[in-house]
C-alpha cells in the first residue's frame, strides 16, 4: 500500500464516518449512533469530520498525478474504497453497540415468548447491532430453520 | 469547433488561482466519485422500512452502472483511439497528462451513470449528482484532457448503463431479492 493509497483509505474512511453517523441520526437508526444522547452534537462532528477530511485530503498535496506515478487507478481505487467505507462502518457498528449497550438491551428480544426477532436493518432503531445480531444467532440455533423467516 | 472551446476555456486557466483551485479539485480522480459513492453509500441506510428496499436497490444499480459504464467506455477506448486536446495543441497544464484515448470520458459515464440511478427518488440528490458530473466534465473540458464530445459520449453511456442495469435488475429480480433476505436476516438491510 503506497502513501497515496493509504491517505485514500483514511479519507474514504473518516468521511464513512461523518456520513454514516448522519444518515443514521436522520432515519431513526438510534443503535447504530455513537453519541446517541447528543443528537446535535453529532449532527455537527459529522458534517465538521467530513468537511475537515475533504480538505485535508486536497490541501494536504496536489492529488492530481496520474496512475502510471503515485495516483490510483480506477480499480484500486474501488478497492480502497470499499475497505475503507466498510471498515469505518463496521468498526461505528461494533463502538455504537458499546456505547448503547444498556438502551439496548432494555429494547431486546424476548425468547420466551417470540420464536423470531425482528428481522432487517429498522431493528437497530430500537436496539444495538451486535445485539440484534447475537439475537438472530440465538434465534437460529433455537428454531434452526433458517428459510422459515419472512 | 470543438478545438476552440477548449482552446478559448485553457485561456482563463491561470488568471485566477481560486477558479483554479476549485477546477483542480472538481477535475481529480477522486471528489466526485467519493462524493457519489458516498451519497449511494448513504442511500443504503435512508428511509422508513419500504423505501429503505427500494433505496438499496439504487445502491446496487449504481454501482453495478458504474461498473457497466467503465466496461463500455474501456471497450470503445479499444476501437477508437482519439488524441487528447493537448497532444494537438498547446495548452496550460491543470491536470496530468492520460495516455489512454480521449473518446469517450470514462469521469462523465461514471457521474451521470450514479446520478441517473439516484434522480428517479430522489430529484434534489440526483440533481446535485448531475450538477456535480457536469462540473466533472467541464472541469476536464478545461483542463485541457477531454473535448466537449467526449462528455457528451461519457455521460450518454452513463445514463445507458444505469438504464441497462436497472432493466436486468427488474428482470432477474428473484436474485438481488435473495441476496436482500440475506442481508436483512443480518441486518445489514
Amino acid at each position: 500500500m503506497s502513501g497515496f493509497e493509504f491517505e485514500y483509505t483514511l479519507w474514504v474512511f473518516l468521511s464513512t464516518i461523518g456520513v454514516f453517523q448522519y444518515t443514521a441520526l436522520k432515519n431513526n437508526l438510534w443503535g447504530f449512533v455513537v453519541l446517541r444522547n447528543m443528537p446535535s452534537t453529532t449532527k455537527f462532528l459529522s458534517v465538521a469530520i467530513v468537511i475537515c477530511s475533504f480538505l485535508w485530503f486536497f490541501l494536504s498535496e496536489d492529488r492530481n498525478v496520474p496512475d502510471t506515478a503515485e495516483g490510483i487507478d480506477g480499480v484500486v481505487q474501488t478497492r480502497w474504497f470499499a475497505i475503507g467505507a466498510i471498515s469505518a462502518i463496521a468498526l461505528l457498528s461494533l463502538i455504537s453497540s458499546i456505547t448503547n449497550h444498556r438502551w439496548g438491551a432494555q429494547h431486546g428480544w424476548d425468547s420466551s415468548t417470540q420464536n423470531w426477532p425482528p428481522i432487517g436493518i429498522s431493528w437497530i432503531e430500537k436496539t444495538t447491532f451486535l445485539r440484534a445480531i447475537f439475537c438472530i444467532i440465538q434465534a437460529i440455533y433455537k428454531n434452526g430453520i433458517i428459510w422459515k423467516i419472512r | 469547433m470543438e478545438n476552440s472551446i477548449v482552446l478559448s476555456l485553457n485561456t482563463i486557466v491561470g488568471k485566477s488561482a481560486t477558479l483554479d483551485f476549485i477546477m483542480g479539485i472538481l477535475v481529480s480522480d477522486y471528489a466526485v466519485p467519493v462524493i457519489g459513492s458516498l451519497i449511494l453509500m448513504s442511500l443504503w441506510f435512508t428511509g422508513n422500512e419500504k423505501d429503505r428496499s427500494y433505496n438499496q436497490a439504487i445502491t446496487l444499480i449504481g454501482t453495478g452502472s458504474v461498473g457497466i459504464s467503465n466496461l463500455i467506455t474501456s471497450m470503445i477506448n479499444v476501437r477508437i483511439d482519439r488524441a487528447r486536446p493537448f497532444v494537438e495543441n498547446e495548452l496550460k497544464p491543470l491536470f496530468y497528462e492520460p495516455t489512454d484515448p480521449s473518446f469517450p470520458s470514462n469521469a462523465a459515464a461514471v457521474g451521470f451513470a450514479i446520478a441517473t440511478c439516484v434522480v428517479f427518488k430522489h430529484r434534489k440528490t440526483g440533481v446535485l449528482l448531475y450538477l456535480l458530473a457536469f462540473g466533472w466534465g467541464f472541469a476536464r473540458v478545461y483542463a485541457g484532457v477531454h473535448f466537449p464530445t467526449d462528455i457528451i459520449g461519457g455521460a450518454l453511456i452513463g445514463i445507458s448503463a444505469a438504464i441497462l442495469v436497472a432493466a436486468i435488475v427488474r428482470l432477474f429480480l428473484f436474485i438481488p431479492r435473495n441476496i436482500h433476505k440475506v442481508f436483512r436476516l443480518f441486518y445489514l438491510a
